[in-house]
C-alpha cells in the first residue's frame, strides 16, 4: 500500500554497514548490590580488585563487590562447563573449563578457568574420594602460580576441602587456619574468615574431634555474627553461616551418635528469631529423629520427624542447604514408613524428593547423597 | 527481533476479496470478528472455539476453505499466546502442519495462496520463538543449542523456500489483482526476515545469511518505493541486519534515521494521511523505537537507552493524539510499544540504585500486568526475576510474589515456593495482611500438585493461623486444608501418631474456626467419625451437638447422635433428642429450600426414618437388656412400634432393618412366641442374606426352642413319675416335636453359619440323638470334630460326649464294620468310655426295633452274640453298677441288651439258654414287669420286646 503523498524520505546510505562485526571487548559484569556493569574490558582479577577498561579508560571494583561475570564471546565451551557442574557432572566441567582455558587467549579468562577446572575437581571427590589427591595437586597448583587472584581464597577452600577428602586432616586444617589469617592479612573478604572457620569445624568433625569441632563451629558462629552486627547493609551470606554453624554444632551430637542431645538441641532452636535458623533448627531435629530410628530398628519418631520436616521446608526462605537436606529426609522417612504406614505409591514420592533435590539443589551435598537413593 | 507485521493488513485484503453475495458477506464478517477476538481481543480460546464452530458448520459448503484456513491463523496466534512453552512449541508445530496439509490438498486453488502466507507467518513466527529458545538454553542448558540452531534453520529455510514457491507462481498475475500483490509484497518481505533471522540463528554464517537476507530487502524497497509503507517497513526490517552482525552503532543510527523519518511525517501540516496509515506508522515508530532501545542495551550503552525512552515517551504523547499529561504507557501499543518499557527497566537497574532498581520494577511489573499470557509477559516474568534474583535489598515482596506467580503459571512448581517464600519474607505488615493468605495457598497449592501433602497441610494451616483475620478467600482455604489434611491422612494410612493427631487437633481446630459453616459442620462430622473409630463415644456425643440446624449434616448429625446415646445407654437424652427435632421440624427454620440442590430432602426422610427405628429400639434397650432386668410388659408395645417402623419406612430405613428383625426376634422369644421369632428370622435372612445379625437371631432363637424342650421333658418326667401312662404318651410326642423343631434349627445354623458355635452344635447332636435322627447325630457329631477336634478347650466333650454319640449314630444306621473299626479305636484310646463297649457290644449282637406297625424288626448286628454278651456283662456291668439306677428305665435297657444277646448265642451254645433265663426274670421280678411298665413309652416298648422273646428253652 502507498502512502497518499510522496514523503521526503532520507535514504540511508547503508553501504558502509558492511556487516562487519566489531572486534572490541564488552564483558560485563554484576555487583553484590545488583549492579551491572555492560560493555567493559576485564583485564585483571586480584584478590583486592577488579580491573577493567571502560571506553578506553582504566577503573576497576573492589573484589568483595563482585557477584558475577559474563565475558565476551568465550569458547562455547564455557557455557557448556558451567551447565556441567549445575547438573553435577564434575569431570565433564573439569575438562571443559580446561578446554577453556587452552582456547582462549585471554590471560584473565584462562586464570579463571583453570581455577574453575580445579574446582570441579573437587567437586568431584565428594563423589569419588579417590580423586580428591589430583584435586589437592590441582589446587596448590593454582594457588602457587596464582596466589594473588581473585579467586585464590576460595581456591584454598577447596584445597581444605579436597585434602580433607584425601584422609589430610592435619593439612586441611593447616590450610584453612592460614585462610583464616589471610583474611586480616591480606585485607580478604571476612567472609573468607567465616568460612574458613566453619570448614575447619567440619574437618575436625570428620576426624570425630566431636567437643572441638562444638567450639568451632561456635567459634564461627561469633566471627559471622560480629560482622552481620557491624554491618550496615544487610550480609545474606554471612547470614547464612550463623545459621550453618549453628547447625553444625547440633550435627556433631548425631555424629556422635547422642541422638536425644541433638534432639534436645535443636528442639530449643526451633523458635529461634533468626528464620534460617529455625528452619535448620527443625531440620536438624527432623534428621535426629530419623536417624535414631533407624538406630533403634524401630519406627518410633518417624511420623514427628516427617512433619517437623515439613515444617523445615516452610520456614526456610533461603530455599537452600536446608530445604535440600529436609527433602533428602522427607524422603528416607517415607521409605522407612513403607508400604504399612505410607500409601502403596510411597516408593515413587520419595523418588520425588530424591530427584527434586538433585534438580534443583545440585549444588548442596544434598544432591549427592540423594543420587545414592533415587531410583 | 522480528518486527510484528500487522496481520489486520492481510485481513483486510482478505474480506476485500470475497465476493459480493450477501452470504459470503456474512460469512467474511464472521471470520474478521472471530479474527478479531484473538489479534485485538487476545481471546484465544474464545477464537479458536469460535473457528471450529464455523468450520463445522460450513464443513460440506464451498467456504469451508475460508474458515479453515482461519482456524490454522487463529492456532498460529493461539501458539504466540500459550503461556507453556511445551505448548507453544505443539501449537507452532501444528499449525505448520496444518497449513501444509491445506496447501497439499487445495494446491492450485486460490486458498492455497492464502494458506501459504500464513505458513509463512507461521515460520517467521515458530522461527522467533526457537531463537528465544536458543537464547534461554544458552544460559541454562547449552547442550542443546546446536539441535535447536539446526531445528530453527530448518523452519527458517521453509519459510523461505514457502515464500519461493508463492512468489513464483504469482508474480505474473499481481498487475491485476490488488490483494494478491499485497500479498505477493508483504510474502517478499518475510522472505527477507527469514533470511535475516537465519542469520541470526546460525551464528557461524551470519555475515553471508546476512547478505542474502539484506540482497532481499534492496530489490524489494527498490521494487516497491522506498516511500510506500512497505517500504519503509522494508528499511526498517533492513536496519535489523546490522544488529544481527553485532553491527549496534549501525543499526541505531538506521533505526533513528527511520524514527525522524516517521517523525517528520506524522508532524507534517502538508500531508493528509488516512488514519489507517497514520496509525501504521505510529506502530513502526513504536517499533524502531524498541529496536533502537534493545540494540543500544546489548551495546552496553545504558545512558543512551534512558534517553532515547525519554524521547519515545515524549514522542507517544505528542504524536500519539493524546492528552497531555496521558500515561504514555497506555497509549503505546500493547503489542508494538510494550517491548521498549521492558528495555528501559532493565537499563533503570542496571545502577543497581535502590530508587532506580524500585521504579524498574515497578515497571515491569505493569507490563507483566498488561501481559498475563503472551510473549511480552514471558519476558517480562523473565526480567523480573533477572532483577529480583541480583538485588534482594529493594525489592518488594508483592513483586517477588508476581515473579513467583510467573514461575507457578509455568509450573516450575519447586522455583515457585521458593519464590513464594522468599517474597513472604521480603513483605512488610501491610503486603502481608493484602497478600499473605494468597500467599500461602499458592504456596500449598504447589505442595498439593507435587503430592508432598504434608508441606500441603502445613501451608494451607499456616495461611489460616497468620492470615485468617485477614480477610480474603478464608473459607476456600479451609476447604484446601481440609481436603490437604485428608490427602495427608489418607496417605498416611490413618496413621494414628501421636504427631499425627496433634495435627489433626490443629487442623481441626482452624477448620472449626475459618471453616464456615458448611466445612464446620463437614469437620465435626469427620471428628465425630473419628472419635467413634476410637471408642471415644461421650467425645462423639459432644462434638455432634455443636452441628447447627442450618448445615446439611444437621439432621444426619441428630440421627447419629441418638444412635451413640443409644449405645451408651442415655436413653432419656436420647429421647429427647428425638422429640427436640421432632419439633424443630415443625418450625419455619427447617422449612426445605425451593431448590433443594443438595439432597436435604432424602436426607430428612432417611432422619426420620431413622427416628421411628430409634423409637422402638431405645425402649427395647431399656427394657429388654441382654444382661439385666427386663419388663416384658413394654414389650408388645415395642413389638408394635417395631411393625410399624418396618411398614412404613421400608424405602428409607432399610438400613435399621436388620437391626429391627433382630430385636422383633429376640422380643418373640421372650414371650415365648417361637414361630413368630422365626418368621422374623426368616424375613430376616431372605432379606438380608447372610446379614452378621443372623447367627444371634438364631441362636436366640435356638435357646428359645431348648428351652421349650427342657420343659416339657420336665413336664415328661414328672408324668412318668406320677404313674400318668394316657398323658405321658402325648406329652412324649409334643417333647419330641419340640426336639425336632429345635433339630431343625440347629441344623439350618450348622450349615449356614460360617462360624458355628459349639454349644449349639453340642445341643443339636443331642436332640438329634433324642429324636434318632441317626444321619444327622453323624452329621453333627462330624461337624463337630471337624471344627473344634483340634482346640484342646474341647477335646476332652469330644472324646465323652461327641464320638460316642458318633459311634452310636454308626451303630444304629447299621454300619457295622465301620461302627466296630471306629468303637475299638475309640475304646482303645478310652478303655473306661463304658458306654462305647455298649455300643460295640449292640455292634456286635444288634436290637430290636419297633416299627410303625408295633412289630418288632430283628437288627441282627454281627451275629456275635457271645461276644456281645461278655462285653455287657462283664465290663458294661461295671458301668451298670457304679453309674446307673436299678429298674430304671437306663437299667431295663441294658438288661434288654445283654438279655437279647444272652438269648441269640443260646443257639450256638447251650449255657446260654440259662443265663437268658436268669436275666428274664430279673427283669421281671416279682411283679410282672410292673416297674417296667410304669417307665412310660420307653418301658413300655422294652415290656414289649421281653413279651415278644421269651427266653429259649
Amino acid at each position: 500500500m502507498r502512502i497518499a503523498n510522496p514523503i521526503p524520505f532520507v535514504l540511508v546510505c547503508l553501504t558502509a554497514a558492511s556487516a562487519v562485526a566489531q572486534d572490541s571487548i564488552k564483558d560485563s559484569f554484576t555487583t553484590t548490590n545488583g549492579r551491572r556493569i555492560r560493555g567493559v574490558e576485564i583485564t585483571e582479577m586480584t584478590a583486592s580488585s577488579i580491573k577493567f577498561l571502560r571506553d578506553g579508560n582504566q577503573d576497576e571494583l573492589p573484589a568483595a563487590l563482585l557477584a558475577s561475570v559474563t565475558w565476551f564471546q568465550p569458547p562455547e565451551q564455557l557455557a557448556l562447563a558451567h551447565a556441567a557442574m549445575r547438573k553435577r557432572e564434575f569431570d565433564n566441567a573439569a575438562n571443559l573449563f580446561e578446554e577453556v582455558a587452552s582456547k582462549t587467549d585471554r590471560d584473565v579468562l584462562k586464570v579463571d578457568a583453570a581455577f574453575f577446572s580445579a574446582k570441579a575437581l573437587a567437586r568431584s571427590a565428594e563423589e569419588d574420594p579417590g580423586r580428591a589427591s589430583m584435586a589437592v595437586d590441582k589446587l596448590k597448583s593454582f594457588l602457587s602460580e596464582h596466589g594473588e587472584n581473585l579467586r585464590a581464597a576460595e581456591a584454598q577452600l577447596e584445597l581444605g576441602r579436597a585434602q580433607l577428602l584425601a584422609g589430610d586432616a592435619v593439612g586441611a586444617e593447616q590450610t584453612l587456619t592460614e585462610l583464616s589469617s589471610k583474611v586480616a592479612a591480606q585485607g580478604l573478604d571476612s567472609l573468607w574468615d567465616i568460612r574458613a572457620k566453619y570448614e575447619i569445624a567440619e574437618a575436625q568433625l570428620a576426624q570425630g574431634k566431636f567437643a572441638e569441632a562444638r567450639t568451632s563451629f561456635r567459634r564461627a558462629k561469633t566471627t559471622a555474627s560480629t560482622v552481620v552486627a557491624a554491618s550496615a547493609d544487610p550480609v545474606p551470606q554471612v547470614e547464612a553461616y550463623i545459621a550453618k554453624s549453628i547447625v553444625g554444632e547440633g550435627e556433631t551430637f548425631i555424629a556422635e551418635k547422642k541422638y536425644d542431645d541433638a534432639i534436645r538441641y535443636f528442639d530449643r532452636l526451633q523458635r529461634d528469631d533468626n528464620p534460617l535458623v529455625a528452619a535448620a533448627a527443625k531440620a536438624g531435629k527432623g534428621e535426629s529423629l530419623f536417624l535414631k530410628a533407624e538406630a533403634d530398628g524401630k519406627q518410633d519418631g518417624l511420623r514427628e520427624a516427617q512433619i517437623v520436616l515439613a515444617e523445615a521446608i516452610l520456614d526456610d526462605v533461603a530455599s537452600g542447604s536446608t530445604t535440600a537436606k529436609a527433602m533428602f529426609y522427607s524422603g528416607r522417612v517415607i521409605v522407612a514408613l513403607g508400604a504399612e504406614r505410607e500409601s502403596s505409591d510411597f516408593m515413587a514420592r520419595a523418588n520425588d524428593y530424591f530427584a527434586t533435590v538433585i534438580a534443583h539443589y545440585g549444588d548442596t551435598a544434598w544432591a549427592a547423597k540423594a543420587k545414592e537413593f533415587v531410583k | 527481533m522480528i518486527g510484528r507485521y500487522p496481520i489486520v493488513l492481510l485481513a483486510t485484503a482478505i474480506a476485500a476479496v470475497a465476493p459480493s453475495a450477501t452470504a459470503q458477506d456474512h460469512l467474511a464478517r464472521d471470520v474478521e470478528f472471530v479474527r478479531n477476538l484473538a489479534t485485538k481481543l487476545r481471546f484465544i480460546d474464545l477464537a479458536q472455539a469460535e473457528a471450529e464452530a464455523l468450520q463445522k458448520s460450513h464443513r460440506d459448503s464451498a467456504d469451508f476453505k475460508l474458515v479453515a484456513q482461519l482456524g490454522i491463523e487463529i492456532s498460529l496466534i493461539g501458539a504466540r499466546a500459550h503461556p507453556d512453552r511445551e505448548q507453544r512449541r505443539t501449537l507452532f508445530k501444528e499449525a505448520l502442519e496444518k497449513s501444509a496439509e491445506f496447501i497439499d490438498r487445495y494446491n492450485g486453488e486460490r486458498v492455497a495462496d492464502d494458506a501459504r502466507v500464513t505458513m509463512v507467518q507461521a515460520c517467521v513466527r515458530y522461527g522467533e520463538f526457537l531463537l528465544e529458545e536458543i537464547e534461554v538454553a544458552r544460559d541454562e542448558d547449552p547442550d542443546q543449542v546446536p539441535e535447536l540452531e539446526e531445528k530453527a534453520a530448518e523452519i527458517f529455510r521453509r519459510g523461505v523456500d514457502e515464500c519461493d514457491t508463492f512468489m513464483k507462481s504469482n508474480e505474473d498475475k499481481i498487475a491485476n489483482d490488488g490483494v494478491l500483490e499485497s500479498q505477493y509484497y508483504f510474502v517478499w518481505l518475510n522472505k527477507a526476515i527469514l533470511q535475516r533471522e537465519n542469520a541470526r540463528a546460525i551464528k557461524k554464517d551470519a555475515k553471508p545469511l546476512a547478505s542474502l537476507a539484506r540482497e532481499t530487502f534492496e530489490n524489494l524497497i527498490l521494487e516497491i518505493g522506498e516511500e510506500s509503507l512497505m517500504g519503509l517497513r522494508g528499511w526498517f526490517e533492513m536496519s535489523r541486519v546490522n544488529e544481527v552482525l553485532g553491527d549496534y552503532e549501525a543499526a541505531v543510527s538506521d533505526f533513528g534515521d527511520t524514527i525522524a523519518g516517521i517523525q517528520e511525517v506524522l508532524t507534517s501540516d502538508q500531508l493528509e494521511l488516512s488514519q489507517y496509515v497514520r496509525d501504521r506508522l505510529f506502530e513502526l515508530l513504536q517499533e524502531a523505537y524498541d529496536a533502537s532501545a534493545n540494540a543500544l542495551f546489548k551495546d552496553g550503552k545504558i545512558e543512551e537507552v534512558l534517553e532515547l525512552c525519554r524521547k519515545y515517551r515524549q514522542d507517544l504523547v505528542e504524536l500519539g493524539s493524546a492528552d497531555e499529561g496521558a500515561d504514555p504507557f497506555e497509549i503505546a501499543s500493547p503489542t508494538s510499544g510494550h517491548g521498549a518499557f521492558l528495555i528501559e527497566a532493565r537499563a533503570m537497574a542496571e545502577s543497581g540504585d535502590p530508587e532506580q532498581m524500585s521504579a524498574a520494577l515497578a515497571l515491569v511489573q505493569k507490563i507483566n500486568d498488561a501481559h498475563p499470557n503472551d510473549i511480552i509477559g514471558i519476558r517480562a516474568k523473565s526480567v523480573l526475576k533477572d532483577l529480583t534474583s541480583r538485588s534482594t535489598a529493594v525489592v518488594s515482596g508483592s513483586t517477588l510474589f508476581e515473579v513467583a506467580k510467573g514461575e507457578y503459571q509455568q509450573r516450575n512448581y519447586e522455583a515457585a515456593i521458593a519464590g513464594f517464600k522468599r517474597a513472604y519474607q521480603a513483605m512488610d505488615a501491610t503486603e502481608r495482611k493484602e497478600n499473605g493468605l494468597e500467599l500461602w495457598r499458592y504456596i500449598g497449592r504447589s505442595f498439593g500438585i507435587e503430592k508432598r501433602y504434608a508441606e500441603a497441610t502445613l501451608a494451607f494451616a499456616r495461611a489460616l493461623e497468620a492470615h485468617g483475620d485477614d480477610g480474603g478467600k478464608v473459607e476456600a482455604t479451609a476447604e484446601n486444608l481440609e481436603q490437604a489434611f485428608g490427602w495427608y491422612y489418607r496417605s498416611a494410612q490413618r496413621d494414628e501418631d501421636r504427631a499425627m493427631r496433634q495435627l489433626q487437633t490443629r487442623v481441626s481446630s482452624l477448620i472449626t474456626r475459618f471453616g464456615g459453616k458448611s466445612n464446620q459442620a463437614k469437620r465435626r462430622w469427620k471428628d465425630a467419625t473419628d472419635a467413634l473409630n476410637r471408642k471415644k463415644y461421650d467425645e462423639a456425643v459432644e462434638i455432634l451437638s455443636q452441628v447447627t440446624p442450618d448445615s446439611p449434616y444437621y439432621e444426619p448429625a441428630q440421627a447419629r447422635r441418638i444412635s451413640v446415646l443409644q449405645e451408651l445407654e442415655r436413653y432419656d437424652e436420647a429421647r429427647k433428642v428425638i422429640a427436640d427435632y421432632r419439633t424443630w421440624l415443625t418450625t419455619p427454620a427447617a422449612e426445605l429450600p425451593a431448590d433443594d440442590k443438595t439432597g436435604m430432602a432424602a436426607r430428612r426422610q432417611q432422619t426420620i426414618a431413622a427416628m421411628a427405628y430409634f423409637d422402638a429400639a431405645i425402649d427395647y434397650d431399656q427394657y429388654c437388656p441382654l444382661n439385666g432386668k427386663k419388663d416384658p410388659t413394654k414389650f408388645p408395645a415395642i413389638i408394635d412400634a417395631l411393625n410399624n417402623f418396618l411398614d412404613q419406612h421400608k424405602q428409607l430405613g432399610e438400613s435399621y432393618f436388620p437391626s429391627a428383625y433382630y430385636r422383633l426376634a429376640f422380643l418373640h422369644c421372650e414371650l415365648g412366641d417361637i414361630e413368630k421369632a422365626e418368621e422374623a428370622l426368616r424375613t430376616l435372612k431372605k432379606d438380608f442374606p447372610a446379614h452378621q445379625l443372623i447367627p444371634a437371631v438364631t441362636t436366640r432363637i435356638f435357646v428359645s426352642h431348648t428351652d421349650r424342650v427342657k420343659a416339657l421333658e420336665t413336664e415328661y418326667e414328672a408324668m412318668i413319675k406320677a404313674g400318668n401312662a394316657q398323658n405321658t404318651r402325648r406329652a412324649h410326642e409334643a417333647l419330641q416335636r419340640a426336639r425336632r423343631a429345635a433339630l431343625a434349627l440347629g441344623l439350618d445354623y450348622s450349615s449356614s453359619d460360617p462360624d458355628p458355635n459349639y454349644s449349639i452344635l453340642a445341643s443339636s447332636l443331642n436332640l438329634a440323638e433324642a429324636v434318632k435322627d441317626w444321619p444327622n447325630v453323624e452329621k453333627l457329631a462330624n461337624q463337630i470334630k471337624e471344627r473344634f477336634g483340634e482346640d484342646k478347650k474341647y477335646q476332652k466333650k469330644i472324646e465323652l460326649y461327641v464320638q460316642p454319640s458318633l459311634c452310636e449314630a454308626l451303630v444304629r444306621q447299621k454300619q457295622f464294620r465301620r461302627a466296630e473299626e471306629v468303637l475299638k479305636a475309640t475304646i482303645e484310646a478310652n478303655p473306661g468310655n463304658y458306654p462305647l463297649k455298649r455300643l460295640l457290644a449292640l455292634t456286635l449282637g444288634g436290637w430290636v426295633e419297633i416299627d410303625e406297625s408295633l412289630n418288632p424288626v430283628v437288627v441282627s448286628g454281627l451275629d456275635r452274640y457271645e461276644e456281645a454278651y461278655l462285653l455287657m456283662f462283664q465290663e458294661y456291668q461295671v458301668y451298670v453298677k457304679a453309674k446307673i439306677d436299678k429298674y430304671s428305665l437306663d437299667w431295663y435297657q441294658q438288661h434288654w441288651e445283654t438279655y437279647w444277646f444272652a438269648r441269640n448265642a443260646a443257639a450256638k451254645d447251650t449255657k446260654f439258654v440259662r443265663y437268658s433265663q436268669v436275666l428274664f426274670n430279673q427283669a421281671k421280678a416279682n411283679e410282672d414287669f410292673a416297674t417296667l411298665k410304669s417307665l412310660g413309652p420307653e418301658g413300655d416298648r422294652i415290656y414289649q420286646l421281653f413279651l415278644q422273646f421269651p427266653p429259649p428253652r
